[in-house]
């Protein structure tokens, strides 16, 4: 059953083009991460989901119900959704147990249950008589999920909910969030720039790029197949070279390679760092090290060909040590993925 | 706001060849000499006590610092009127110092009335301000500023006149408008040691002659340089950015150890709080004394009491009421339109409370007779003179709340109206008592407007102490000026206490 429906949606902001026709669909019980750079629309998208501006254009469906369209403009309160936001926004004047109360109708013993099985749930069973200042960062996180999600909301929206914590709290808090959100069975949108929380989080992705969804894929999928060059440039570390694909087979500087899909004609090669594999070798080998990071559980080691001049980067198990200057051998793992050059690009490409 | 003061404007031209005549005849000019005069050596010498108090109570290791601050900034709560009712009752021609010389055959003393004691009492109730805002200077000027002139060489000394100095001129300048404005606007003081300052030559011409356009070009000319002590105020600004360098939180900057500096400053402290604070008091409390003796009845007074109390309660709830819409939409929706209504509510504000008071003399007496010299249009002066004061705290109070908060509560299924009761409302608790309390405690000490405005025999505390001092009846407003003292040292206790 599908939650949410966003149906090319517009919103301008006076000059300013914030949305410009923003389509995905949510299946009800996934997670979703609106992903991408600052500026890119994404914020907005959540709050034209959850009712705090008005699209100039589309339509949004929550639980199959039209909230927003031709002549629709459901009030926030009426949406039934529930919202985290980046600075948790709990009411400094209630207790814990109060903010989460707060979006209950009925003030008698049932909404008090629930409250507290909701707060029991994200592990804070006992802080209800707290004020929230009285609480750590990722404590407030977590009442503020409490609060939405206390009145079973059709979706939960989380706008960059754990850009406020340290970065040692964040991994943890993600993985509890998750884990929360889960076992409450919720259709939730997470907006985030970070695209490792995003992989990490998440079932599916949604990559937005200048107020439109450029892909929405599973993590594994949206890496490993980006749809456009842009999105493969924005998620995750990438080389691109030149190269002429002929059906199943790309031929590039590194050599043939095979392709995830059929293409012909002149394109951009997409190599990952981590499917280079690099070995120290003899001194007539084809390659050269330029420069080597170390980072511990792995290494970013710039490699040249020497005949051509081609520079990449190769991410490898930190078990060699490398140095600059030293004669490596390479190889390409796994089938790449390959875009179409625009038509400028084509003609300075070098041909071979 | 602004129709009384278009009408003061239409009134004063409307007047024509007449009103060029008062413009331009010499008494005026000798008015505009003195304003100047006051305002820019009361000024000089409130930065002369207030900079080195600011210091002292800051950046030394003054022996008790805290009380000394409390006590140097607590003149700030004498209205002048009784500060000039003070001074002529001890220092005037037949005041306490002349009985005391009398059995040595002293008949008079040398007049205080003029430019001196005008000063005088004035310096003594407006260097506060200039403590207050130095001090604020000071704590938040980075101390690492300081320390990067010691490290490029410079002595203790070099460093004050270099970088402390230049880096508190904002604060100084802020300071001095405030002690400039003050001025100008005080009606009180200047009245009672009769000096001929625009706030006194308007109410004598207001008073004495039945055309009043004359008070009119005077108020218009008072406007004019009330507007341009705030144009040099801004220019005085400059171009440099006076932030704390780096975000994150302060260092307090090491206390300069004073050595055999200390008696002189402990002196010099004394000195001040003793002229300020404790002369003032003990000669309000000996003709309080001698007015117990004497048999004075207090009924007039009581009644006097209620009726400050009734106005200056109606005032704060009508500024924080009014108050409430207008600071929400400048903080919540700025727009030209949010901020056009916010500035022109601060107009009354910028201008002497004779001038308000006289335009809406005017404007009442010629187009809402029934309301003229009613307790409505006075309430509405005070709107008018202070709302700012509620505006400010609220929207000081709006700006620390998020608007998620609101959000939050809409997605939580509250329809607006709801969402100003259970989280609005709740949220600007603070800031309609602190709006509410400032505007009650100024109105309270209000004195032209409440002279120009009351109903008639609607005596209140002010206009008593002030009528009562000015035919030199002491000892019959030494009791009101107590009572009005504790009142507001009261409300600014609870001030303070909301602060914490």
């Amino acid at each position: 059953m599908i939650s949410l429906r966003l149906r090319d949606v517009w919103k301008r902001f006076g000059e300013y083009s914030a949305v410009s026709g923003a389509s995905f669909e949510l299946e009800k019980g996934q997670l979703l991460a609106l992903l991408g750079p600052s500026g890119c629309g994404k914020t907005t998208t959540l709050r034209l989901i959850a009712g705090f501006e008005t699209p100039d254009r589309g339509e949004i469906e929550i639980g199959g119900r039209l909230v927003a369209g031709p002549g629709v403009n459901l009030a926030p309160e009426k949406r039934r959704v529930g919202m985290v936001f980046q600075e948790y926004a709990l009411f400094p004047h209630l207790t814990v147990l109060d903010n989460v109360l707060f979006g209950l109708k009925s003030r008698d013993g049932k909404a008090k249950t629930r409250a507290e099985t909701v707060l029991e749930m994200v592990g804070l069973k006992d802080a209800g008589e707290r004020m929230p200042h009285e609480l750590s960062g990722g404590q407030q996180q977590r009442v503020a999920l409490a609060r939405a999600l206390a009145p079973e909301p059709d979706l939960i929206l989380l706008d960059e909910p754990f850009s406020n914590l340290d970065a040692a709290l964040r991994v943890r808090v993600r993985a509890e969030v998750r884990e929360i959100l889960k076992e409450a069975g919720a259709t939730a949108v997470f907006v985030t720039h970070d695209q490792e929380e995003a992989l990490s989080l998440v079932d599916r992705v949604a990559v937005m790029l200048e107020g439109r969804v450029q892909q929405i894929a599973s993590p594994h999928e949206l890496y490993f197949q980006p749809a456009t060059r842009a999105v493969a440039d924005f998620v995750g570390d990438s080389n691109f070279l030149p190269g002429r694909a002929r059906g199943r087979v790309v031929e590039c500087e590194l050599g043939e390679l095979p392709t995830q899909r059929p293409a012909s004609g002149p394109v951009d090669v997409l190599l990952r760092p981590e499917s280079i594999e690099a070995r120290p070798a003899g001194p007539d080998a084809g390659y050269r090290v330029v420069d080597v990071t170390f980072f511990g559980h792995d290494q970013l080691v710039r490699i040249r060909k020497l005949d051509t001049g081609l520079v990449f980067d190769a991410r490898l198990w930190p078990s060699y040590q490398f140095f600059p200057g030293q004669p490596v051998e390479i190889r390409v793992a796994g089938p790449v993925m390959v875009y179409a050059q625009n038509e400028k690009e084509t003609t300075k490409a070098p041909l071979r | 706001m602004l129709l009384p003061l278009a009408y003061l404007l239409i009134r004063a031209t409307g007047a024509g060849a007449a009103a060029l005549d008062v413009l331009f005849n010499s008494r005026t000019l000798r008015v505009l000499i003195n304003s100047v005069a006051i305002t820019a050596t009361v000024t000089t010498l409130a930065a002369l006590w207030g900079v080195p108090l600011a210091w002292l109570t800051t950046r030394t290791d003054l022996p008790g610092r805290k009380i000394w601050t409390a006590l140097v900034v607590l003149p700030l709560v004498i209205p002048s009127y009784v500060g000039g009712f003070a001074l002529v009752a001890s220092l005037g021609p037949k005041g306490m110092l002349q009985e005391a010389l009398a059995p040595l055959g002293v008949e008079r003393l040398p007049e205080i009335y003029g430019f001196v004691g005008a000063t005088y009492a004035l310096l003594l109730f407006t260097y506060p301000y200039l403590v207050l805002t130095v001090r604020a200077g000071l704590q938040r000027m980075d101390p690492s500023l300081e320390e990067a002139a010691r490290g490029l060489g410079y002595s203790p000394w070099q460093t004050f006149w270099r970088v402390t100095l230049p880096a508190l001129r904002p604060s100084l300048a802020a300071g001095a408008l405030l002690v400039a404005l003050y001025t100008l606007s005080d009606f009180g003081a200047v009245s009672l040691l009769r000096f001929n300052s625009f706030t006194r030559a308007i109410y004598i011409q207001y008073q004495s002659s039945f055309d009043r356009s004359a008070a009119a070009v005077l108020s218009l000319v008072l406007v004019t340089m009330t507007i341009l002590v705030l144009v040099a105020e801004r220019r005085t600004q400059g171009r440099a950015r006076y932030h704390r360098l780096s975000g994150g939180v302060g260092r307090k900057s090491r206390p300069v150890r004073l050595g055999r500096w200390k008696w002189p400053a402990l002196a010099f402290c004394a000195f001040v709080v003793t002229a300020a604070l404790i002369a003032p008091f003990t000669v309000v409390l000996i003709w309080f004394a001698r007015g117990v003796i004497a048999g004075e009845t207090f009924a007039p007074m009581w009644e006097a009491a209620w009726h400050s109390i009734e106005a200056a309660s109606l005032a704060a709830l009508a500024a924080v009421l009014l108050g409430v819409p207008v600071a929400y939409l400048s903080v919540r929706f700025p727009s030209r339109f949010a901020t056009v209504v916010e500035r022109s509510a601060y107009i009354g504000y910028g201008l002497p409370g004779i001038v308000v008071a006289l335009s809406l003399v005017f404007f009442g007496a010629n187009y809402l007779p029934i309301l003229y010299q009613t307790l409505p249009m006075l309430v509405f002066a005070y709107v008018v003179l202070f709302m700012p004061q509620a505006l400010g705290a609220l929207r000081a109070n709006l700006l620390q709340t998020s608007p998620r908060l609101e959000e939050a509560a809409r997605s939580l299924g509250l329809n607006p109206r709801r969402v100003w009761v259970r989280v609005n409302l709740p949220l600007l608790r603070p800031g309609l008592w602190a709006g509410a309390a400032l505007v009650f405690l100024t109105t309270i000490k209000e004195l032209p407007a409440t002279l120009l405005l009351a109903p008639t025999g609607f005596d209140t505390l002010a206009t008593q102490i002030w009528s009562a001092s000015a035919e030199a009846f002491f000892a019959r407003a030494a009791a009101p000026a107590l009572l009005l003292l504790a009142i507001s040292a009261l409300s600014i206790f609870i001030l303070l206490s909301q602060e914490e």
